[in-house]
């Protein structure tokens, strides 16, 4: 993926050779999916719990879904691929089996999971 | 987040990047705070806990979320020893702050003649954001009444068929592939200007964005001879 050139260097009688990272004049462009459930009205009013992953992480929709699984159909079907920041202080409400599903989902078709932690759901878990 | 005091975020970073080795199986390499909640202070709880790479400045949050003091960041840059990528932003004449490159908020068209902008300029990279839930509307507090939206669906085909044809001139990559020795910290840090026909089109005639495309070359061609649409 990475190229390089080479840049001779004269040095008094001598030759050297600097290797120099190759910089592309494509732009590159990152697609990031923000990969979260929601804490469902969980700050405000105590006798809630945070979303179950299948709805803000999975989009069931009677028997389809249209969350992360539909974002990478659609992505892969014109051979692209994203980074997913996945949030997982919520492996302490929801378990971590469900979260290791997500991760599962996105390493095994060859996109990027990458980390995000919301505050609320880290302060909701660890008390 | 941001708000928390170093040690804070320090710990609760630590133990996030230990979850995720836990539940992936590898360290991550990049971090994005929620609601884009990080600043200065967070990048060193980042570089701490071996995460190179950030990704949560966003200038349409700054000052309310998003706590960085960086002024006006819209291409990666060296904070702190980690490299920050901002969510990439562009300016709508007319209405005050800046919007980014969500999917379900702007449409394909100004995603493009934003990218194609920070080209022109000299810029090497521009980054995308949407939600796993970007694809569902009616969300509510509890996801009571949700159901597809395929305006948003639509409108993520047509993007990535358009990064599809763009090859020759964009690469779609991921943070976890980004080597650091080929990130460009001296870009400009320019916001482009949509104009304001494309941001009409999108809330007055959804299907009109073709139309926009025609009415907007005319107007780029007027911009040109009258001067730049760019801040910086």
């Amino acid at each position: 993926m990475r190229r390089t050139v080479l840049v001779a260097v004269a040095v008094t009688e001598r030759v050297s050779y600097v290797e120099e990272p190759y910089m592309s004049d494509k732009l590159r462009v990152y697609i990031t999916v923000d990969t979260e459930t929601s804490m469902g009205g969980a700050w405000r009013n105590p006798e809630y719990a945070p979303l179950p992953l299948e709805r803000p992480v999975f989009g069931k929709y009677g028997s389809r879904f249209y969350g992360i699984s539909l974002i990478m159909d659609i992505l892969e079907s014109y051979d692209l691929r994203a980074t997913f920041f996945t949030e997982v202080f919520c492996a302490y409400i929801v378990g971590h089996v469900e979260v290791e599903k997500v991760f599962k989902e996105i390493r095994t078709r060859g996109h990027d999971p990458q980390l995000t932690c919301t505050r609320p759901i880290a302060f909701i878990a660890t008390s | 987040m941001f708000q928390l005091p170093f040690e804070q975020q320090r710990e609760l970073i630590g133990e996030g990047v230990k979850l995720f080795s836990d539940l992936n199986g590898k360290a991550p390499k990049a971090y994005r705070a929620g609601c884009y909640g990080a600043s200065e202070i967070t990048l060193c709880a980042l570089r701490k806990n071996g995460v190179t790479i950030d990704s949560s400045y966003n200038l349409a949050y700054l000052g309310q979320t998003c706590g960085f003091q960086t002024p006006l960041l819209n291409a990666p840059m060296m904070i702190q020893g980690v490299c920050e990528f901002p969510v990439t932003v562009f300016r709508v004449p007319g209405s005050a702050g800046y919007k980014p490159l969500e999917i379900s908020a702007v449409s394909v068209a100004e995603i493009l003649q934003t990218i194609r902008s920070l080209q022109e300029i000299g810029c090497r990279d521009a980054v995308l954001s949407l939600h796993s839930f970007s694809l569902m509307k009616n969300l509510g507090t509890r996801f009571e009444n949700y159901r597809p939206d395929h305006i948003v669906i639509q409108r993520l085909r047509k993007l990535c068929s358009s990064l599809s044809e763009l090859k020759e001139e964009v690469d779609v990559v991921v943070l976890g592939d980004v080597e650091m020795d080929c990130v460009s910290g001296t870009q400009p840090q320019v916001v482009p200007s949509a104009g304001w026909v494309r941001p009409a089109m999108r809330k007055n005639c959804p299907g009109g964005e073709s139309i926009a495309l025609v009415v907007t070359v005319v107007f780029r061609i007027r911009e040109s001879q009258c001067g730049s649409s760019y801040e910086t």
